[in-house]
């Protein structure tokens, strides 16, 4: 049993965890839920000792654990997946020196052990067999995938002491069937008495999954349940209020008679397999399907970020030829990646700085830019947008819901004719996810607006029409009445 | 905290105080340091507060500025030119060469000079644009490159008028009036240096900072990929970066040659890791945080004072530069340490 006391946290004065108390017993699977910036990572980073104070105490089988390196919560057996798995791997070693990284770091396995012995090659099979692993034990680790990189840390953790396992966000980019894989370990190692945490937005794998369900807001514990789970009262204590509802209410309007979009017979090397598609402005077009099956590679290579082997595309009746990105731009084509950290924002400039920067050339006529436009430019979209947070700050201390408001708003002030959207509510909380909705069906009032989704239910929410894609096909195009849950999942999985 | 702009209501009042404290270091540690030098160094060395001094001062240090300069628009794309030194020494033996051999007119001097500089970035930026080989390491051995094509060129000896060849020849040219003249004439009472070293700083900071070519430039060092997806042209701008380095450089290169009058082997070598130190003391200026013009300049600035006013203390050469490591290693760890917590 670990139980938590008062447990919290502050940066220069500012409080990001606040008296939380609670319990994690083992052979249970606890799911923490919370909005972004809700003091989820902090409570991670306090329970793996990666701070060296923090108010509270953390008590595991009644013992006081000083959490204050994280050789300690490692010896009492507390390991966690991060969501970005790459930090707890190295990637020019092999499996077999990752998985037993701790033994030759403690110096019980020389590096020549285990690229000559035999028995270290075989231990290092027995050491991923639990977790359904069966990798070559020479292979580099950095060529892994990514859900593969996971179970590897996850065995890494079993062939130690693993008594508690954290799991930060670790589906935000599987595929279903990955999921499944990811389940299946979990269960099994609750079977065998591990306590698990569970961090994730995904409400339904929540309820799927866990036993109990701790909800953090503002740092502090907003509520603790049990099975059965009610996913209203989960909602409601991770905002702070009841959710009316989870997708904007439906507009009629009428769509363009010409389409803004024509794509024909696209290829991309073996990702995209001879995609067409219309979009019309005055509706949202979602390209649904799982993960890998190729909507992304889709939206790129008409953007011009990667060069399709085959096909055209078209836009407002004229063929285009787009070789690089800002060819789209000054016609109106936007496109708003999936990766908002890497590829949407400057992370280190301010919100002012990222939502003027695609207007330089409007804002800057001579070539100087004129620090009061900038500004009123900057704010106005801010406003429209109801970002919350420091806009003269580096957008890196928004929370994720706002940095997406961030890297979608900047392309507003340059009125799109087309909006292509890869993932735009991954990693966002329930509450800021609703605005964003909110800003596609406004956008798509005047805009064609594509936006590319791995949630199913993101996609029958917010479109107009689908398009469910599978292996770089598409599979088929649903209109709103013909696209039942069912009915897209099928096709989704290849099924048709 | 949903977000981080309403929270600082939990701050406790001294609390709020060292935080006041610690940005006021942040954004000032560096200047304070330099404040508190002059202070010192003026009542050590009366001679050193004096208008006579600091014409000197200036003038000594503008070769430096132009080469860090060079450095910093290198930095600012996230490269890394340390080329700089290297080409500022070719530019040196090239221009004296170009008079005393080739007897050219001091015009085309100037313009061989800038030329040579734009070839250098020309080729730095095919190797680390279009070849994509690592900035540190392309630059590196263009430096080694640069080094020994000087020596290569003269011969392996210093260039300076009335020298004989190996024949018995006197040499043909002289050194031109005019192109001493860059260095060593003044405007306005102040040396023709200073003068150029504050336009090219101001036109610089003026274009890192206020224009949009300036923000596309601190974009693409930033995050590459966004700026790509934003629809900036990275390889060009990275481009322009170094085609800039490549002529601060020359310029710099242009001024020593004038100010010695000969042409030395390997003159430029030591203005690159001063050129880098300007360049990183210059990131914790005002708390910027990143390689900028202005921060630069009082980085350059501070080597300068320390070098000035400490050989007036008859401090030695490298208890100087011990000096300028510890300061520097003050102000940088003031700035980051505080900016940390």
């Amino acid at each position: 049993m670990l139980e938590l006391n008062g447990l919290g946290k502050s940066f220069a004065g500012v409080s990001a965890l606040q008296g939380v108390s609670c319990e994690l017993p083992g052979g249970a699977i606890t799911g923490l839920l919370g909005a972004n910036g809700a003091g989820k990572s902090t409570l991670i980073k306090v329970l793996t000792g990666y701070y060296t104070s923090y108010q509270g105490e953390v008590r595991l089988d009644g013992r006081t654990l000083p959490l204050t390196r994280p050789s300690v919560a490692k010896a009492h057996g507390i390991h966690v997946v991060h969501q970005e798995v790459d930090t707890s791997i190295v990637p020019d070693l092999s499996v077999a020196e990752n998985l037993l990284l701790d033994d030759i770091i403690a110096g019980r396995i020389t590096t020549r052990d285990v690229l000559r012995s035999r028995r270290v090659r075989q231990e290092a099979r027995n050491v991923m067999a639990p977790v359904g692993l069966d990798l070559e034990p020479g292979a580099r680790a950095g060529d892994l995938g990514l859900h593969t990189k996971q179970l590897l840390v996850i065995a890494r953790a079993l062939n130690q002491n693993l008594r508690y396992l954290i799991l930060d966000e670790p589906t935000a980019s599987l595929s279903l069937k990955e999921v499944d894989q990811l389940f299946a370990v979990v269960q099994d190692l609750r079977r065998q008495g591990t306590g698990i945490v569970f961090v994730s937005h995904k409400l339904p794998e929540v309820m799927r999954l866990c036993d109990q369900a701790l909800v953090l807001r503002d740092g502090q514990l907003a509520g603790a349940f049990d099975r059965p789970f009610e996913a209203e009262a989960l909602v409601a204590a991770i905002l702070g209020m009841p959710l009316d509802q989870e997708f904007p209410a439906r507009v009629e309007r009428p769509r363009s008679r010409e389409p803004v979009l024509e794509v024909d017979g696209v290829e991309v090397g073996s990702a995209v397999k001879g995609v067409g598609f219309r979009a019309y402005a005055g509706e949202v077009l979602a390209i649904t399907g799982l993960v890998g099956a190729g909507k992304t590679e889709l939206l790129r290579a008409i953007y011009g970020l990667e060069r399709p082997d085959r096909g055209t595309v078209g836009f407002l009746g004229r063929p285009l030829r787009i070789r690089h990105p800002h060819q789209a731009i000054e016609r109106g084509i936007f496109f708003v990646p999936e990766e908002r950290r890497s590829q949407g924002l400057f992370i280190d400039y301010s919100g002012d700085w990222n939502l003027a920067f695609p207007s330089l050339s409007s804002l800057a006529p001579s070539g100087f830019v004129s620090t009061r436009r900038e500004r009123a430019l900057s704010r106005r979209l801010a406003d429209n947008l109801d970002v919350k947070g420091p806009m003269d700050e580096p957008v890196a201390v928004l929370s994720g819901g706002n940095q997406q408001k961030v890297a979608i708003g900047k392309w507003l002030a340059r009125k799109p004719k087309a909006l292509l959207m890869d993932e735009p509510t991954r990693g966002v909380d329930i509450g800021a996810r609703l605005d964003i909705y909110n800003h596609i069906r406004d956008l798509s009032a005047d805009a064609a607006v594509v936006v590319a989704t791995s949630d199913i239910d993101e996609a029958l929410g917010i479109a107009d029409r689908i398009i469910v894609m599978f292996g770089g096909r598409v599979m088929a195009e649903l209109g709103r009445e013909e696209a039942t849950r069912e009915a897209v999942m099928r096709l989704a999985v290849g099924a048709t | 905290m949903q977000d981080a702009g309403e929270v600082p209501r939990l701050g406790a009042a001294p609390r709020k105080r060292r935080l006041a404290l610690g940005a006021l270091l942040v954004k000032y540690g560096v200047l304070g340091i330099l404040l508190l030098l002059i202070v010192f160094l003026s009542i050590a060395a009366p001679a050193f507060l004096t208008f006579a001094n600091w014409r000197y001062l200036l003038q000594d240090m503008a070769v430096a500025t132009l080469v860090a300069l060079g450095v910093t628009i290198s930095v600012v794309v996230n490269g890394f030119d340390v080329s700089v030194g290297a080409n500022a020494g070719l530019v040196v033996v090239v221009t004296i060469m170009s008079m005393v051999f080739w007897q050219l007119p001091t015009s085309l001097v100037v313009l061989l000079a800038i030329g040579t500089g734009l070839v250098v970035g020309l080729v730095n930026s095919a190797l680390v644009v279009r070849l994509r080989l690592p900035d540190l390491l392309a630059t590196l051995a263009m430096l080694f490159v640069l080094d020994g094509g000087q020596q290569i060129l003269a011969g392996g000896q210093t260039i300076s008028q009335n020298m004989t060849f190996a024949n018995g020849e006197l040499a043909p040219g002289k050194i031109h009036a005019a192109f001493l003249a860059i260095s060593r004439g003044s405007f306005l009472d102040l040396p023709n240096p200073v003068w150029i070293m504050a336009a090219i700083a101001l036109a610089l900071w003026l274009f890192l900072e206020k224009t949009r070519w300036g923000r596309i430039l601190y974009a693409v060092g930033s995050n590459p990929e966004a700026a790509r997806l934003a629809g900036a042209s990275v390889g060009r701008y990275r481009t322009v970066a170094y085609l800039a380095s490549g002529v601060l450089a020359a310029l710099g290169g242009l001024l020593l040659a004038s100010r010695l009058g000969i042409g030395t082997q390997l003159a430029g070598d030591s203005y690159m890791l001063s050129g880098v130190a300007a360049t990183m003391i210059g990131f914790a200026v005002l708390g910027v945080g990143r390689a900028n013009a202005l921060g630069t300049v009082i980085g350059a600035l501070m080597m300068a004072v320390i070098s000035n006013g400490f050989t007036m203390l008859n401090v030695p050469y490298y208890t100087q530069q011990t000096i300028f490591g510890v300061l520097t290693l003050v102000a940088l760890g003031l700035s980051f340490v505080v900016r940390r917590r």
